[in-house]
């Protein structure tokens, strides 16, 4: 309980410590910052994790429900998981479409590219690094088939491999769409830009 | 720097105090509309829903003498007490009692939070509008964030409830089900509007301080 309430109270206490962290660094060093520009990139990358972990949940979900031994009944735990997952996706995308188009258009409109150079560049680490690690997992699940690990003599351990199998590689693709569609906007913004990126 | 500590103070605890009020506005709207469900179904009526116990045979009565009396167990009045206090637990309605509770308490965190909140933001708005903007769009972008995505997590809610319905997932067997279903669904509506309208007053805030500027 208590150590509820102090996480609470830290978790509060963050954003304020990060303004205050920002009006200092602004006055002591004279580094402009467009809080509007962050803004718009911090809730574009936000629902943008939520859209791509909600498109896991829902991959993970329609697999389960694919390869179950028995037909899973509709209110079962996984039929709401994937509908919560599955709403969460459907608000998520366009409120990210919305801030993220605005962010760049409003980049690229005033030249400073610093800001927008690093909130894609963070996209596509957050995006890679996601894909390895679920590649990762369809690679080491043929492994274990490869080397006999995979008790194929049982129907259900053959359907729970295929289940782990399709899922890693949905989420492996969809991670690697999220890195290609970034990669390719960061390679295709202009060389030109000031020294810093971001202005009040 | 006394200055800058007191803008400190009024912005932090305008900022603190709204977050308080606003989380406690979302309990209060998803409190009140459990309380108008749990009120309109009857206790018994949504034990029945629940599991239901499991019945163990009872073990083999020890025969009494034929013919005998069996005196009724003796208590002590400490025992009786425990009885009667059981007996009241088993009849109440803890249900009820907490949803009650819950619209009481979040009820009167938005009560005392919000005029704290006003004094505080009415004196951080006019210290920063002329000294620091950047602090106050920086204070304000942050609610804008918050605000937005608590939309987007209540705003899924509330369509992962309408999906339900397609794929069947959603559970009508009984009045008590349908209606916690709906609590659900207009439950996530309102915590969305109400984050919508918190998003949208700061955002108006930020708009008038452009114009201005």
């Amino acid at each position: 309980m208590v150590l509820g309430s102090v996480s609470v109270i830290i978790l509060l206490l963050f954003p304020i410590a990060i303004i205050a962290l920002v009006v200092w660094a602004t006055r002591r060093g004279g580094i402009a910052f467009d809080v509007r520009q962050t803004y718009f990139y911090l809730v574009a990358l936000v629902t943008l994790l939520s859209a791509v972990f909600s498109a896991f949940l829902i991959a993970g979900g329609v697999f389960t429900v694919a390869f179950s031994n028995s037909p899973m009944p509709p209110n079962s735990y996984i039929w709401q998981q994937t509908a919560g997952a599955l709403g969460m996706l459907l608000v998520a995308m366009p409120v990210w479409w919305l801030h993220w188009r605005d962010a760049r258009r409003r980049a690229l409109a005033t030249k400073r590219l610093l800001a927008l150079r690093i909130y894609l560049y963070a996209i596509t680490v957050i995006a890679l690094v996601t894909a390895v690690i679920v590649g990762g997992i369809a690679v080491s699940e043929i492994i274990k088939a490869l080397f006999g690990l995979v008790d194929f003599s049982s129907v259900e351990s053959a359907r729970m491999f295929w289940r782990d199998e399709l899922t890693a590689v949905v989420n492996l693709l969809t991670a690697l769409l999220v890195w290609f569609y970034h990669w390719r906007t960061v390679e295709r913004v202009p060389a030109n830009e000031d020294s810093e990126g971001s202005h009040a | 720097m006394s200055i800058d500590l007191r803008r400190l103070y009024y912005g932090a605890t305008a900022f603190l105090v709204f977050l308080v009020a606003f989380f406690a506005a979302q309990t209060l709207a998803d409190q009140v509309l459990r309380l108008v469900v749990v009120s309109s179904v009857p206790m018994s009526e949504r034990n029945s829903m629940q599991a239901q116990p499991v019945v163990m045979e009872a073990p083999p009565a020890t025969p009494g003498p034929v013919g005998a009396p069996v005196p009724p167990p003796t208590l002590s009045p400490e025992q009786r007490a425990a009885e009667e206090q059981k007996e009241r637990a088993r009849l109440e309605d803890y249900e009820l009692r907490s949803a009650k509770e819950g619209v009481v308490s979040s009820l009167a965190m938005v009560l005392v939070a919000l005029p704290i909140w006003f004094f505080h933001w009415r004196r951080w708005h006019a210290l920063t509008r002329t000294q620091s903007p950047l602090s106050f769009r920086l204070y304000v972008h942050a609610l804008m964030l918050i605000t937005i995505i608590t939309a987007v997590v209540r705003g899924g809610g509330a369509v992962s409830a309408l999906l339900k319905l397609p794929i069947g997932a959603a559970d009508f067997s009984s009045r008590y089900a349908s209606l916690t279903f709906v609590q659900d669904l207009v439950g996530s509506l309102l915590g969305a509007l109400i984050a919508l309208l918190a998003w949208w007053y700061h955002w108006a805030m930020v708009r008038t301080e452009r114009e201005e500027r």
